[in-house]
């Protein structure tokens, strides 16, 4: 009997597999390292990378992934070159570098990356953002990309963070927000010696500087509205950046997270105008009334109110901030009731997203650390340089953290993480992280499926890729939506699919995509059944 | 001979420490610190000496000199929960949370009844953000200082911001009302008590608490965080006149950070 009952143990009571597990390179055949460039003089910018987008760049229907690096600089002189990597997803797990084929090496010293079909002809474009002049790459259909940067009119030089392609005056092409940071340049770097060590500053020590908005002329050029649209007249330290609709008025508006300085609240006036709102909205500043260090940024309806709630990752000992939207123009800081508050209180937050991770209808989240200085646990027995990924589940309005053992091996590791992209690289259904790594390997973590075994779910497609469109569905009765954001995360390009959670249903009783403008039409389709993609044009079936 | 001289050295480095400690009470630092290094000159091992010195250099911010001289004497006298303390408070001030908590749970078990030792430990699991451990800490503290009839509107306005942060604003408001009836005139207890009405969407009464709060004088609470509560609390009581005015008074203090 006892016998029987150890082997019951050893070959039947296996363990729930976690949520997630870790792909090593000879699994995905991934061998890019991000290259930070760090000094011994530590100048700012080698802190700042890298980023990673997960598109479709060969409209295959899987999803391949590009990765930024560090480059020649005023700083900084490689010692072998250095590039950025573009991988084709190759269908069977693994992916393979076709960078030099496709043209997209980057130049100057890269940062962050994002994805637009900027010219809607149908293929993803990539738009990088350096230390530097950024690049628009467009792709030609073929596998391969142009560098159309200065015929666009983009070829600004600065040291950039976040950008942004969003629809923000309706016309139907994708204007461009591209964040920018401090004023910076080798000459203006200070001095941080600590205990006569460099380390990196403190982005306090540094001048805010204003970012910029590009109008779309829908000819493949981009005209500066910066000034005329009022960001260009916010001086900010932007980090993260995410556009959404805060008010329900169907004009996108704008967050950005700023370090040091308050966040904006760019609020689309629907005349080319945005209002800088953010204090009167209480996304700013803390409670106190005190800058925190913004750095990663989302936008999603976590309460299934209707309307769209906001995301801030923090400095350490600042706590991130998750802000309900109040529906009257303000937000409350719910950090407190939701969890949020104390369970990142000793981390440093970049990559984050809103993400539907078991199919439950509701948005869970992920969160990448790291702390900027390398050196910091020469400074601190409390903190490190490499921290935690945070996964939650969202409960009901609660985010609860997952340990190791539910969310993966990889949430028990620290990273010393920036970037962090959520797609689903295996059209399996269940979404997939990717978090790329200051001056260390990218680290892909598999959806296992397992949390969402008994969930149903479908995924959509839009044709166009439509920031603002508001995709509304029913499962059981449960009526859930999503707004079709645009950014957000760090420095990183998401897939621009839509997965819609079911919960324990395996059809929809209906699905409703509201198109925004200029489109501006309802489709409507019902019992949808799950576990498959679907592709959707306006006016159009599914697919 | 050997005995006598040592003796001698010793009542010179305890006459020296006296001095540098009737100094360091009138602030009087340099002439303190003149005074400790010929007592420690006399008596290296001088622990009262050592504590002061360290206390000296944090009042200095000297913080690396006084980390080295609270060491020293926490290793003297390890088991003076006095100096234990010490050595926990100063890692507690120097945000070296993970250091001071050990610390401190030495001078806690040495002198089970200081109040101060425990409520460092809890201003230390809170600032680690471990909630958990920190909640029942509060709650000791406030009991010995019951028991020990010293009750200090202090904790319960820490303990209360560390429920604000927790999203239990009820429980919060009843640690600010508690603080209220040992401080009526609480500069950070109004503060606090505005921060809550605010949040229950009572933005009246979040404005009049911070009127109350701003009219006392205090270097706790900053004037600037009071404006930043009476900005938001005017403008969504609908008194944008008095919104504006605030606004322009939280602006015009300047840039804070919160690290």
């Amino acid at each position: 009997m006892r016998s029987a009952l150890i082997l019951a143990f050893f070959f039947f009571s296996t363990a729930p597999k976690p949520v997630f597990e870790t792909l090593t390179v000879s699994q995905t055949g991934i061998t890019f390292v991000h290259d930070n460039a760090k000094s011994e003089r530590r100048y700012l910018p080698e802190s700042m990378g890298p980023g990673v987008a997960i598109f479709d760049f060969d409209n295959d229907g899987w999803m391949d992934l590009y990765f930024t690096n560090s480059g020649p600089a005023d700083f900084f002189g490689p010692k072998k070159p250095l590039r950025n990597a573009l991988y084709r997803n190759n269908h069977d797990g693994k992916f393979i570098d076709v960078t030099e084929k496709a043209g997209v090496r980057g130049r100057d010293f890269g940062i962050g990356v994002t994805t637009c079909d900027y010219n809607n002809d149908g293929w993803t474009d990539l738009f990088l953002t350096n230390y530097g002049t950024n690049v628009l790459y467009r792709n030609n259909g073929d596998g391969t990309f142009t560098d159309v940067t200065e015929q666009a009119g983009l070829n600004r030089p600065g040291l950039y963070t976040a950008a942004v392609f969003f629809d923000f005056d309706n016309n139907g092409t994708q204007d461009l927000f591209v964040g920018h940071f401090v004023k910076w340049s080798k000459s203006l770097e200070r001095d941080c010696t600590q205990k006569g060590v460099p380390h990196y500053c403190y982005p306090l020590t540094y001048d805010p500087w204003p970012s910029s908005l590009y109008r779309n002329n829908g000819n493949g050029t981009f005209t500066d509205v910066s000034d005329r649209s009022g960001i260009g007249k916010q001086m900010g330290k932007t980090f993260g950046a995410v556009a959404t609709d805060v008010n329900n008025d169907g004009l996108l508006d704008l967050f950005v997270a700023n370090d040091s300085v308050a966040n904006f609240l760019f609020v689309n006036k629907g005349d080319g105008k945005f209002e800088e709102a953010g204090l009167e909205a209480g996304v700013a500043y803390n409670s106190d009334g005190a800058a925190r260090s913004g750095m990663g940024v989302d936008a999603a309806d976590y309460n299934n109110d209707g309307w769209q709630d906001l995301f801030v990752a923090n400095f350490n000992r600042e706590k991130f901030s998750i802000y309900r939207n109040r529906k009257d123009g303000t937000f409350a800081d719910d950090s407190g009731v939701t969890g949020i508050a104390m369970a990142t209180h000793m981390f440093s937050g970049w990559g984050v997203k809103f993400f539907d991770f078991n199919h439950d209808g509701y948005q869970d989240l992920i969160v990448c650390n790291g702390h900027p200085d390398d050196l910091i646990e020469t400074l601190s027995s409390t903190l490190t340089y490499k921290e935690p990924i945070l996964l939650f589940e969202n409960q009901g309005g609660k985010f609860v953290k997952l340990d190791p053992g539910k969310a993966g091996e990889a949430f028990g590791r620290n990273y010393p993480a920036r970037g962090l992209a959520v797609g689903d690289l295996d059209n399996d259904g269940f979404p997939d992280v990717v978090i790329a790594n200051s001056g260390e390997a990218p680290l892909v973590l598999r959806n296992t499926g397992s949390a969402a075994a008994s969930n149903g779910w479908a995924g959509l497609k839009l044709a166009g890729n439509p920031t603002g469109a508001l995709i509304t569905w029913s499962a059981g009765g449960v009526r859930h939506s999503r707004l079709k954001t645009s950014g957000g995360s760090y420095l990183s390009a998401h897939d621009p699919r839509e997965l819609l959670g079911f919960g324990p249903f395996f059809k929809a009783d209906w699905i409703e995509v509201k198109w925004p403008a200029p489109i501006s039409k309802v489709d409507r389709f019902e019992n949808v059944k799950a576990g498959r993609y679907y592709a959707l044009r306006a006016g159009g079936k599914l697919q | 001979m050997i005995w006598l001289a040592a003796f001698l050295l010793a009542a010179a480095a305890a006459e020296h420490y006296t001095r540098a400690n009737a100094y360091f009470g009138q602030q009087r630092f340099t002439e303190a610190e003149a005074e400790l290094v010929a007592a420690l000159h006399e008596d290296p091992n001088l622990v009262a000496a050592l504590t002061l010195k360290g206390k000296l250099a944090m009042a200095l911010n000297r913080f690396d000199e006084a980390r080295e001289a609270f060491v020293r004497a926490g290793e003297l006298q390890p088991k003076s929960a006095y100096v234990q303390f010490l050595l926990g408070f100063f890692y507690y001030v120097d945000n070296d949370f993970q250091k001071a908590i050990p610390a401190l749970e030495i001078a806690r078990q040495l002198n089970p009844n200081d109040s101060r030792a425990v409520f460092y430990l809890a201003l230390s699991q809170d600032g680690l953000g471990a909630a958990d451990a920190a909640v029942p800490l509060y709650e000791k503290t406030i009991e010995l200082e019951k028991s020990g009839g010293h009750p200090t509107p202090d904790v319960h306005v820490a303990y209360a911001r560390l429920l604000f942060s927790l999203g239990r604003y009820e429980d919060a408001e009843k640690q600010v009302m508690l603080a209220l009836g040992l401080d009526p005139k609480s500069r950070d207890a109004h503060y606090e008590l505005g921060r809550l009405w605010f949040e229950k969407g009572e933005f009246a009464k979040a404005a009049a608490e911070g009127e109350i709060a701003l009219a006392i004088p205090g270097v706790g609470t900053l004037d600037r965080q009071i404006h930043f509560l009476l900005a938001r609390s005017y403008a969504k009581a609908g008194r944008k006149d008095l919104a504006d005015y605030h606004l322009a008074k939280f602006k015009a203090a300047g840039v804070s950070l919160r690290r």
